[in-house]
């Protein structure tokens, strides 16, 4: 999709961004990453949801994130050639377009480019990676909305995810950038192992309409674990 | 009666500080927390606690340990509960089963004076005549037939989860060898899940007042101590899971194990597996062996040891082996006074003249001799006694001996638990010296260890534990471990353990011996099966209904070889066992359903219809608006000035690549190769046998780029098929479901354009922008593709946006209708429109036989274009002069015919409604159906069959509103 302003901006109709889980977030008080951005920046209390992913788990809406899905055969090598190689379960470290970008391995036919953009509320935010990909000879298509990424994060936050998921997310099985798809709480995830600040941390990619389904399972699982909603601000590292 | 508890003593597991009650059949029990309600029972004096299934004899605690079928008893409504094991809750409501009017007085236990009646197999034998009577018999078989009752009523809402593990290790039973295959498992590196079906490990040690011995960590300990140890030295160790109250009830290919704990289903996939099962008491075989008062030596101890409960004030121990020796040494250190020990060995070598010692361990005997247990040498005939045991009668070399004991406990040489074995593909022999079966060939990532392998001993379970813990970790990859020395201790202790003298199975003297106590299947019920043919043990099982009661032949397996190896004149061996088969313990259908993990899919407008949806519908996993304000308002404002529907659960596949439009070609029986870019084309899908599996649109967007649109509820179907086609093939085609990406709206109605021209500097006359249209550009500020296209027959604009972008997009086009009279419409709205239109939809207004013909999609089949899925199907349909079969039809009055509904002509039934409903614009009731009689011209009359009387319609082929389509391309 092409991306320009048109009358709508001067008619005073400026464009709002909202997380899948924004009425949920809405209704807990948080405070948004940016005006036109409504992902939670924190929910009121930045240190309670900082110690909390310390000694705990925290759950947070991470996002708005840059998702570019690429495809094709080996796609895996054909990444190598813009840095963003690897092996299928992987996660990869690079950059694009001048951004630090994680290739997710999800297949050997499929990859998944993920970034935080610059300005969280741009709707082209998407536009210079894109760019960039295409001129290595990719055809992306944009999935920023389409996937939700939730991160659980903290010391208890395997202990939460494994009442859920059928994947083995013990360490030696998951190790630190490493993914697996399965099922968590019947609901189709990618979930991938992003450590941060040494603190086990889990990224869950869902289908955005999935994403309060997801949300609210992982809350009712994780309630005997200590888990919390935090926001982005909670989380060592940022949103990716 | 209520009965003292014995002192308490250091391995009881109740508080005897803190009382709580219950109710048995109204009569309210004393318990003490850690009580089971079995052993509460017990200590209140109740003897009878259920009654058998065919006999209704009344029936006591049996072993304690959950494992046969005497306790079931329906707990707070749950029926087939078994008391032995449930914990005793403060309040529950514990009721008899399987007993009228009362436990005490069932009328049914008179089948007991007519069992003449009922032999084995008697419900293949009588019954059938006279004929008329079968609708009495069966009302009353059923109604006496089961066990337990479940209130259809009742809306239970169990809590129940699944959790997945995974382990190196995985070991199931947690006695002294599981215990410590877990720890050897442990310490080599492995992950490691214990499955212990009993509340804590530590097994037979438990219960156990003597001293252990075979591994330096419990050497010297007395048994529960030692227990206690083993559960320390596990807690420790962070690798290792232990999951007591765990019953692990499968094995299955992978491996995966599936056990169950209270609402728990666990799901254990594993490198390796070791079971540590061990061996069980199962019953003898004499007359009224099945009375109140007869129960598994174990069980009389676990109940004195853990829950200070004497089973009564004299016991007689009955065994053919040491290890009832060693029982009854238990129970007198226990407190309960022992009248004497009957040992059944010897028989054999008796008559033939061999001198045999009994028991083989001379302290046993000095032990006894210092107890001042009478010890008789002898085959137990019979328990006397009426409503529960008072005497045992023997039959001894001197002649009979009737003891007067109020218990019997029943200890014979414990039977190998290789149930799960036989599940994981393992198998099983029969070993003449212990008379049991024990484990032949096991697969290569199992491992058994302890009593299982039918070697009795604390040593050599010890050994065998460490052994298997470190060679199942070896296998899984941990090579710090050293198996091979470990294998070495362990043969040297099995050699170490004397073998045991254990004589053939006695059938003993007459009378009710019973073989299956769930099922009431007796010796004599076999004898006559074997009479009648039935010399097969799988043919038996399933004549007789042996083994296949709840307990699933845990009381009667061997047992059941061994008598029908006896009366045919075979060997065990030849005979074998029953198939064992998951679940090996019962489980609740709940528990293997696990908690309803069907998730809702909601749309990036969900929120935002919130405050104007009256009424919601789940569409597949989809929650959208059914109606928002009234279905009337909707289509009028649709009809009349604008309208807006969420239609994001559209299916949204985006096509990319050189090969793509090609791709698009083969795949549907219309062209999209020569689709200009920037239009929009309506597809039907056939499947090989040319049947129209979805349908949509293709959009093109770019040279190689194309937006496919399905059905909401063949979106992953389809996306298969895509991928199916694709596999293999060398086109150069990307497949991406963009569907969560997209949000889409649909806003319709003649002032769409006006609303849309708000929020957009694109050219959106008919000009720029006519019908079959595709666009790409801003909407609201945001970036979007514009469908010109309209399934409700107005002017229309499909639009597709990012979903982070859908609310807002959704309220930037409800404000600028504001001034239009714009109204939400839904999915019932929506249904109403297209019907007015005849617009069909997949899967309602066709069937899984209906070609593209029938449905009225002629038009959409080229077969001058190369070959496509299903084309042989639609040539051969065209070829055989097929015609549209999808009619629409009037009716002449407000009733709108169910759907489904019979179209008759001429009192012949032709056809069926596929769609019908009140148009309010119309004022009529319309509908479209399916007819097998064509070609139907237009108004010809049909019948309609609606509940009970006839519908009078007539068949309308074009669009019921604008048919010329004037409206839609405008």
């Amino acid at each position: 999709m092409t991306t320009t302003t048109g009358p709508a901006e001067a008619a005073g109709v400026t464009p709002i961004r909202r997380s899948p889980l924004a009425a949920g977030h809405e209704r807990l008080g948080a405070r948004w990453v940016a005006e036109r951005s409504h992902w939670p920046a924190s929910y009121g209390s930045p240190e309670g949801e900082g110690e909390t992913v310390r000694s705990a788990a925290g759950l947070a809406d991470a996002g708005p994130l840059v998702k570019l899905s690429v495809s094709g055969p080996d796609i895996r090598v054909s990444l190598g050639r813009i840095g963003l190689g690897g092996e299928v379960g992987g996660i990869t470290a690079g950059t694009l377009a001048g951004v630090v970008v994680d290739a997710w391995h999800i297949a050997p036919d499929e990859a998944l480019i993920v970034y935080a953009p610059a300005d969280p509320a741009d709707p082209a935010a998407a536009t210079a990676g894109i760019a960039a990909l295409r001129a290595g000879g990719f055809a992306p298509v944009e999935q920023s909305s389409g996937i939700a990424a939730l991160v659980l994060i903290g010391p208890a936050a395997r202990e939460v995810l494994r009442d859920v998921v059928p994947i083995d997310v013990h360490p030696r099985a998951l190790p630190d950038r490493s993914l697996a798809s399965g099922p968590v709480a019947g609901i189709r995830t990618v979930v991938g192992r992003v450590d941060r600040d040494a603190l086990p941390s889990f990224t869950l990619l869902v289908a955005r309409d999935l994403a309060v389904a997801l949300w609210e399972a992982l809350l009712e699982a994780g309630g005997g674990h200590g888990l919390r909603c935090v926001g982005a601000d909670a989380l060592p590292g940022g949103s990716r | 009666m209520v009965a003292e508890r014995l002192p308490a003593g250091p391995a009881e597991r109740i508080d005897r500080e803190r009382q709580i009650s219950f109710t048995f059949d109204g009569r309210t029990i004393q318990a003490h927390p850690g009580d089971t309600v079995g052993s509460a029972l017990a200590a209140a004096g109740v003897q009878t606690i259920s009654r058998s299934f065919k006999y209704h004899r009344p029936r006591g605690l049996l072993c304690c340990a959950g494992r046969c079928p005497n306790c079931l008893v329906d707990i707070d409504g749950v029926p087939s509960v078994r008391a032995c094991v449930t914990p005793a809750r403060d309040g529950q409501t514990v009721r008899h089963q399987n007993a009228w009017p009362s436990l005490g007085l069932d009328i049914m236990s008179l089948t007991g004076r007519f069992d003449r009646f009922l032999p084995i197999g008697f419900y293949y034998k009588i019954f059938h005549r006279p004929r008329f009577m079968w609708p009495l018999f069966e009302a009353v078989l059923r109604r006496v037939a089961g066990l337990g009752r479940i209130d259809p009523a009742a809306r239970p809402e169990p809590h129940v989860r699944t959790r997945h593990l995974h382990a190196d290790v995985t070991v199931i039973g947690g006695g002294a060898a599981g215990c410590l295959a877990a720890l050897e498992a442990a310490a080599a590196g492995a992950r490691v899940v214990l499955v212990e079906e009993g509340e804590e490990v530590g097994g037979s040690w438990r219960a156990m007042q003597a001293s252990v011995d075979g591994d330096a960590r419990i050497n010297g300990l007395p048994g529960h101590v030692a227990a206690k140890r083993l559960a320390e030295l596990l807690a420790e160790h962070p690798e290792v899971e232990v999951l007591t109250g765990t019953t692990a009830f499968g094995v299955y290919e992978g491996p995966l194990v599936t056990a169950s704990a209270e609402g728990t289903l666990f799901r254990i996939r594993t490198r390796q597996l070791v079971l540590a099962t061990g061996a069980a008491e199962v019953p003898a075989l004499f007359a009224n062996n099945d009375l109140p008062g007869v129960m598994l030596g174990t069980g009389v101890l676990k109940l004195a040891r853990q829950y200070g409960v004497a089973a009564g004030r004299r016991v007689a121990v009955v065994t053919d082996d040491d290890a009832g020796w060693a029982i009854a040494d238990e129970l007198i250190l226990a407190g309960l006074k022992v009248a004497a020990i009957v040992d059944a060995r010897g028989g054999e070598a008796r008559r033939s003249g061999e001198e045999r010692t009994v028991p083989t361990d001379p302290a046993l005997a000095r032990q006894a001799a210092e107890s001042g247990v009478e010890v008789i040498i002898g085959t137990p005939r019979a328990a006397a006694g009426r409503g529960r045991v008072t005497a045992l009668i023997v039959d001894t070399p001197d002649g009979q001996r009737r003891l007067a004991v109020d218990v019997v406990a029943v200890s014979n040489r414990p039977e190998p638990v290789t149930a799960l074995l036989a599940q994981d593909g393992g198998t099983r022999r029969f070993d003449p010296g212990s008379q049991r079966f024990v484990p032949a060939r096991v697969p290569d990532h199992l491992h058994v260890a302890g009593a299982i392998e039918g070697v009795a001993g604390d040593r050599h379970a010890c050994a065998a534990g460490i052994h298997a813990g470190r060679a199942a970790a070896s296998a899984a990859g941990f090579h710090n471990a050293d198996p091979d020395s470990a294998a070495a201790v362990r043969e040297r202790e099995r050699r170490a353990v004397s073998a045991p003298q254990v004589d053939p199975l006695s059938l003993g003297a007459s009378g009710k011996r019973f073989l299956c106590l769930c099922e009431d299947v007796t010796v004599k019920e076999v004898e006559q099966g074997i009479v009648e043919g039935f010399d097969d043990l799988e043919m038996m099982k399933r004549y007789s209904t042996l083994t296949m009661g709840p307990c699933q032949g845990k009381m009667c397996a061997g047992l059941a070889s061994c008598t029908q190896a006896q009366l045919t004149g075979r060997s065990p061996d030849e005979v074998g066992l029953t198939t064992s088969r998951p679940p090996y313990q019962p489980v609740a259908l709940a528990v293997i359903a696990g908690p309803n993990e069907t998730p809702t899919r909601r749309t990036a407008m969900h929120d935002v219809n919130r405050p104007t949806t009256s009424r919601w519908v789940d569409l597949g996993e989809w929650t959208r608006p059914l109606i928002h304000r009234g279905v009337a308002i909707e289509c009028a404002a649709v009809r009349e000035r604008v309208g807006l529907i969420d239609v994001s659960t559209l299916g949204k596949i985006e096509l990319s690549g050189p090969d793509a439009g090609e791709f698009l070609d083969w795949l549907h029986p219309n062209r999209f190769s020569d689709l200009r870019q920037g239009r929009v084309r309506y597809r039907a899908m056939l499947d090989e046998a040319g049947v129209v599996i979805d349908d949509g649109t293709v959009a093109r967007l770019g040279p190689d780029r194309f937006l496919l649109t399905t059905a909401t509820g063949t979106l992953d179907a389809i996306d298969q098929w895509l991928r199916w086609w694709l596999a293999g093939t060398d086109r150069r085609v990307a497949v991406t479901n963009v569907t969560s990406e997209l949000a889409a709206m649909n806003l319709a109605g003649p002032r769409a354009r006006e609303v849309l021209a708000g929020l957009t500097d694109l050219d959106v006359s008919s000009t720029a922008m006519p019908y079959l249209s595709a666009v790409e550009g801003p909407v609201a500020g945001v970036p979007a593709v514009i469908l010109r296209i309209g399934f409700v027959g107005e002017l229309g604009y499909e639009i597709h946006v990012p979903a982070d972008y859908g609310a807002h997009v959704w309220d930037a086009l409800m404000a600028a209708g504001a001034g239009h009279g714009i109204e939400p419409f839904g999915v019932e709205a929506q249904r109403i429109l297209r019907l007015e239109k005849q617009h069909l939809i997949v899967s309602q207004d066709t069937d899984a036989l209906s070609d593209p013909i029938g449905a009225g999609l002629g038009w959409l089949v080229k077969l001058d274009k190369p070959d496509f899925v299903g084309r042989a199907a639609v040539t051969e349909a065209i070829e055989r002069g097929a015609q549209p079969a999808l009619v629409g039809f009037m009716v002449d009055e407000s009733t709108v015919p169910a759907e489904g509904a019979g179209m008759v002509r001429e009192g012949r039934l032709i056809g069926r409604v596929t769609s019908a409903k009140w148009s309010p614009h119309l004022k009529r009731t319309i509908g479209m159906a399916w007819l097998t009689e064509p070609p139907t011209a237009d108004g010809t009359r049909l019948a309609i069959r609606h509940e009970g009387r006839t519908l009078s319609a007539t068949v309308v082929t074009r669009p019921f509103y604008d048919p010329d389509g004037e409206r839609l391309r405008s």
